[in-house]
Parts: C-alpha cells; sequence; structure tokens
C-alpha cells in the first residue's frame, strides 16, 4: 500500500480516539520528577557497602546450589520455554482437552523480520481457545529490569514467593483483569498472565513452570 | 483572558481576525503540536518551520472552519504538514526514525492486492474501516494504537506513558495488526 494512503488513512482517524492519548503527558511526566533518593552520593555508597555484604554471604550458597537447580538459561530458548509451559501439568490438561490451543510467536521492535531470521526481542506463549486468551507468557531476553519493577509497581503484584530461589512477584492485575506473575531470570525478563481460575491456580502453573529439572 | 484561553475564545480570537489568535493557540498547545512533529521529523528547526506552516494554514482555514477540538484539528494539520515535509526533504534515507519504522509495520500488514485510481477516496475508505475497527477495541488498545501509529510514540515511551510493559505493549500492537488485517479482508478493502 502507498505510504501516502496509509499516512491519510491514519490521519483521518476519528477525534476523540486521536485525543485519547496524550503524548506530552509523558513528556509532563518525565520532566516533573523529582531527583530520585537514590541519587544522593552518600546513600550510593552505603548501598554499594551493604550490596557487597549480601553477595557476600549469598554468593557460596548459589553456587553450591547451581549445579542440581533448574537452569535459568534454557528460558533463554524460546523453543524450550515453549516446550516448559506447555508441558506444564495444568496447561497440558487444558490443552488435552482440544479447546485450547497453544501459540507461539515472537516480535522485533519492527515487525519487519520472518519468524527464523535470527533473535526476536520478545517472545510470546499464548494458550487460547477459539474467543479468548487463557494463559500467556511473555520473555524478553536481556530486558531492563527497569520494566519489571515498573509491572511490579503498576499493578500492585505485592505478594511474592520464591520458587527455587527465583523471587516471583504476582498479584492481581485489575486493568487486565487477570492474575499476573513477574520475575526475572539472569538477564531476562519474564511475565505470565493467567486468565483462567484463579490466584491458586497461577501458583501452582508457577511451581510447575519453575521447578522444572 | 487567563493562562491558557478557551478553545473557544481562541476560535473566535481567529474568526474576528485578531493576530493574538495564533500567540493563544502557540501558548495553549504549542508543545502539544511540536511533539507530533518533532516524532516525524526529528530535526528541531523543520519543526519550527511546521509550526509556522501550521499557523497560517490555520488563520486561512479558520473561518469558514469551526473545528469541535482545536486540539485535535491543529494535530491533523501539523501531522500533515510534518509528513509532507519529510517526504519532501527526503529524510527518510539519513535516519529511520519512529515514523518510518511505525510505518514500515502497518505496511507489512496491509499490503494492498489492488491499487485504485482515486487515491483519496482509497484513504478514505482505509480510515472509515480503521474506525470502524477502533469502535471495537477496548480503551487501552486504542490508545496503543494511536500512540504508536498516529503520534509515533517508541514502544517503551508508550508502555511507560500507560504503565504496562514493554512486552505487553509489543503484544497489543501485533494482536492488532494481525486483527486489523483480518479486519480489512473481511471488509473488502484489502
Amino acid at each position: 500500500m502507498n505510504t501516502r494512503i496509509l499516512a491519510d488513512a491514519i490521519t483521518n482517524i476519528r477525534d476523540e480516539y486521536v485525543l485519547e492519548y496524550d503524548p506530552t503527558d509523558a513528556v509532563r511526566m518525565t520532566h516533573s520528577k523529582k531527583s530520585p533518593v537514590w541519587k544522593n552520593r552518600w546513600l550510593q555508597i552505603a548501598a554499594c557497602f551493604i550490596a557487597m555484604l549480601a553477595i557476600a554471604a549469598v554468593l557460596p550458597h548459589m553456587l553450591k546450589k547451581a549445579g542440581n537447580e533448574f537452569k535459568m538459561d534454557s528460558f533463554a530458548s524460546y523453543e524450550q520455554f515453549a516446550e516448559a509451559f506447555a508441558d506444564a501439568d495444568l496447561i497440558k490438561n487444558l490443552k488435552d482437552t482440544n479447546e485450547y490451543e497453544l501459540e507461539y510467536f515472537g516480535s522485533y521492535e519492527s515487525n519487519n523480520k520472518s519468524h527464523r531470521d535470527g533473535e526476536y526481542d520478545t517472545y510470546f506463549v499464548v494458550l487460547h481457545s477459539k474467543d479468548r486468551v487463557v494463559a500467556e507468557i511473555t520473555i524478553e531476553p536481556n530486558g531492563k529490569e527497569e520494566t519489571l519493577n515498573n509491572t511490579v509497581e503498576n499493578h500492585s503484584l505485592s505478594k511474592v514467593v520464591s520458587i527455587d530461589n527465583t523471587a516471583v512477584n504476582y498479584g492481581l492485575n485489575e486493568d487486565e483483569d487477570c492474575w499476573e506473575a513477574v520475575f526475572r531470570y539472569g538477564e531476562d525478563n519474564y511475565s505470565i498472565q493467567f486468565y483462567h481460575n484463579s490466584e491458586t491456580a497461577l501458583e501452582k502453573l508457577l511451581h510447575n513452570l519453575l521447578s522444572i529439572k | 483572558m487567563g493562562e491558557h484561553a478557551t478553545d473557544n475564545q481562541i476560535i473566535e480570537l481567529f474568526f474576528s481576525r485578531n493576530n493574538d489568535a495564533l500567540i493563544r493557540t502557540d501558548e495553549k498547545y504549542g508543545v502539544y503540536c511540536r511533539t507530533i512533529s518533532l516524532r516525524i521529523l526529528n530535526d528541531s528547526q523543520d519543526v519550527e518551520e511546521c509550526i509556522n506552516d501550521m499557523l497560517y494554514q490555520a488563520w486561512n482555514s479558520i473561518p469558514p472552519t469551526r473545528p469541535n477540538s482545536l486540539k485535535a484539528y491543529l494535530g491533523k494539520v501539523i501531522r500533515n504538514i510534518s509528513l509532507n515535509k519529510l517526504k519532501h526533504s527526503n529524510r527518510q534515507k539519513r535516519a529511520a526514525n519512529e515514523c518510518s519504522v511505525a510505518f514500515e509495520e502497518l505496511e507489512n500488514v496491509l499490503t494492498a492486492a489492488h491499487n485504485s485510481v482515486d487515491e483519496h477516496l482509497e484513504a478514505m475508505a482505509l480510515s472509515k474501516a480503521i474506525n470502524a475497527f477502533l469502535d471495537n477495541q477496548s480503551a487501552q488498545n486504542r490508545k496503543v494504537f494511536i500512540a504508536r501509529y498516529w503520534y509515533f510514540e517508541p514502544v517503551s515511551s508508550i508502555a511507560k506513558n500507560l504503565g504496562i510493559s514493554d512486552s505487553k505493549t509489543k503484544m497489543i500492537l501485533l494482536r492488532m495488526r494481525n486483527s486489523l488485517k483480518d479486519y480489512l479482508k473481511d471488509e473488502g478493502v484489502l
């Protein structure tokens, strides 16, 4: 399609929809932010000192356990993660009813490369029936920790469980009307949104996924 | 007149051919229009030229036009002027900005099976179909779509502004592009 036609068509989107979003809100938010507390030099030094103490205390345990724990790295592979998700008992049971199917896909910032061209910057695994999404997992390899923290704050995912040494924040995401869990493995961000059943079902799924050896 | 004049007050100034109309417009909507233009052109000098052209066009078209929403009206004018400038300055070859990346995403979806003789009519039909498609979307999905394809916001900025994750934003965009493609096929626009 001619870019000009496309540009004109988008320009003429209804006024009320154009006005629903205002890009200057973000600009104002950014500019009005106060300098965060952690920018204070003395606090930075204190935080570094505490962090070093914490690492010194925890590292030996982490190294000892690393040999027989679930390998976080294996989730960096899109296919392996999809398989782990599909094999989780709860998903398997749903899938076996034949009402649901799993879909895997990836996305680039600009959607102009085919599936096999290389690494995506985001991977999605979606379990859906004909008319609705039941569960959805998103992986961001080398994702920003800040992104994950924003999700936790914005959706009040205040409950924390520790599964195989992984801290998982979860809770009800009221905007999306789903149970959501987010966690970080190595340098990758993981997000699970569960639209089926309840908190208990999400917890079960998490245990299923993260306990896979 | 207060810090910011109301739209009606500004429009009345245009109607009475009072130069203050231009000053008040720039005071109230200057940041908004510059943000739109900057996303497209990525050059502040070009943006200022576009702002002047926009004010000139508003001066010439109001009256007789009386926009329902001055903000949306000016937004559309600055968007058009900026896209025209982008086209003529051939800037696409020099920098892959958000605007060209966003169009690239949509063009992959909206591959036309035919070429209409009248581009204007084709754009109108497409616009009508996109509006109908957006009618059936949730408010959040619509915002994400508009932010990306109308305002050319980067994904990370949309996510931050709407309080959702980058990956969620990408997921919404991907799903909407796919649904839009299906919808346009069903409607016979593609």
